[in-house]
């Protein structure tokens, strides 16, 4: 009766290795698109985090009372101040990374 | 060494194709082996059948759960799709036709024989069960992973098959 290593010496006389010979690369080649779902996704997280911090560094009420100054300011055709530029823009800013990366995330 | 879990991630979370393509280095040997001897040596096949299982794994990495191995993941695949190939096409080489391979990597007379022949003796079961166990070194609850059966029903497969291979191998002439 053949034993269990007569077996195992059978199949390991006939263990073949096969070179690659380009076959890896050709896969490669016909690998489809995959979606990258990591970059948007740390992207919004670092937006939402950077938000809460500024949030909870400057207060509601002084980024609010900035805004406001800015859209005075320019309704009644004045300069406005320079802090309430920077926060104007940095909201608005903001709001189109967030935009951005939700649109990025949301793929078909 | 090869970090199988970070190219695996790099592959599923950033569809890194450079880091999959070091998985398809490291596995495209045994998983060709594995179809060459599944399909009774017809290499053109066994290539193609190659091909999609990488893709396929590919296209799935997602659903890889990191606590099994990925060789296993992979056979799983290899398997499936040997599977649905055979029930797609009528078997070309019946028993009678198989190839004579004739390898002859042994110094041992006692083994030179027709390989192909021998393994083309068994069931398919009782093939994938053989190759995944002696030639791949798979343990048996792996096997019973990777050909969706109990553990139980692999070694049924391994008990017949090696009593086939004992028997072809008396019948050959192979003296112990």
């Amino acid at each position: 009766m053949t034993s269990d290593k007569d077996l195992k010496q059978l199949f390991e006389a006939h263990r073949t290795e096969w070179s690659d010979n380009g076959f890896s690369e050709e896969i490669k080649h016909h690998l489809p698109e995959r979606p990258s779902y990591l970059p948007p996704v740390l992207m919004l997280v670092s937006i939402i985090a950077g938000i809460a911090l500024t949030v909870s560094v400057l207060g509601v009420t002084t980024i609010f009372a900035n805004i406001v100054n800015f859209v005075s300011a320019v309704s009644l055709l004045q300069l406005p101040s320079a802090i309430a530029t920077v926060t104007y823009v940095g909201i608005f800013a903001t709001l189109c990374l967030i935009g951005f990366a939700v649109s990025a995330t949301d793929l078909e | 060494m090869l970090n199988e879990a970070l190219l695996v991630s790099r592959a599923a979370l950033l569809g890194d194709k450079n880091a999959y393509s070091q998985l398809v280095v490291a596995y495209q040997s045994p998983i060709r082996r594995f179809f060459f001897n599944l399909t009774n040596g017809d290499e053109e096949r066994s290539k193609d059948l190659a091909q999609e299982t990488f893709i396929k794994a590919w296209l799935n990495i997602s659903s890889f759960q990191a606590a099994a191995k990925f060789s296993t993941w992979l056979y799983r695949i290899a398997y499936n799709l040997f599977y649905d190939d055979i029930r797609a096409k009528k078997p070309t080489v019946g028993i009678e036709q198989a190839p004579e391979i004739g390898y002859d990597h042994s110094t041992d007379t006692h083994l030179n024989m027709d390989f192909a022949q021998a393994l083309s003796t068994l069931k398919k079961e009782e093939r994938t069960a053989m190759l995944l166990f002696y030639m791949e070194d798979q343990p048996v609850g792996k096997i019973s992973g990777i050909m969706n059966c109990p553990p139980g029903t692999v070694k049924s497969h391994l008990h017949r098959g090696k009593e086939k291979l004992a028997n072809y191998l008396k019948n050959s002439g192979y003296d112990k």
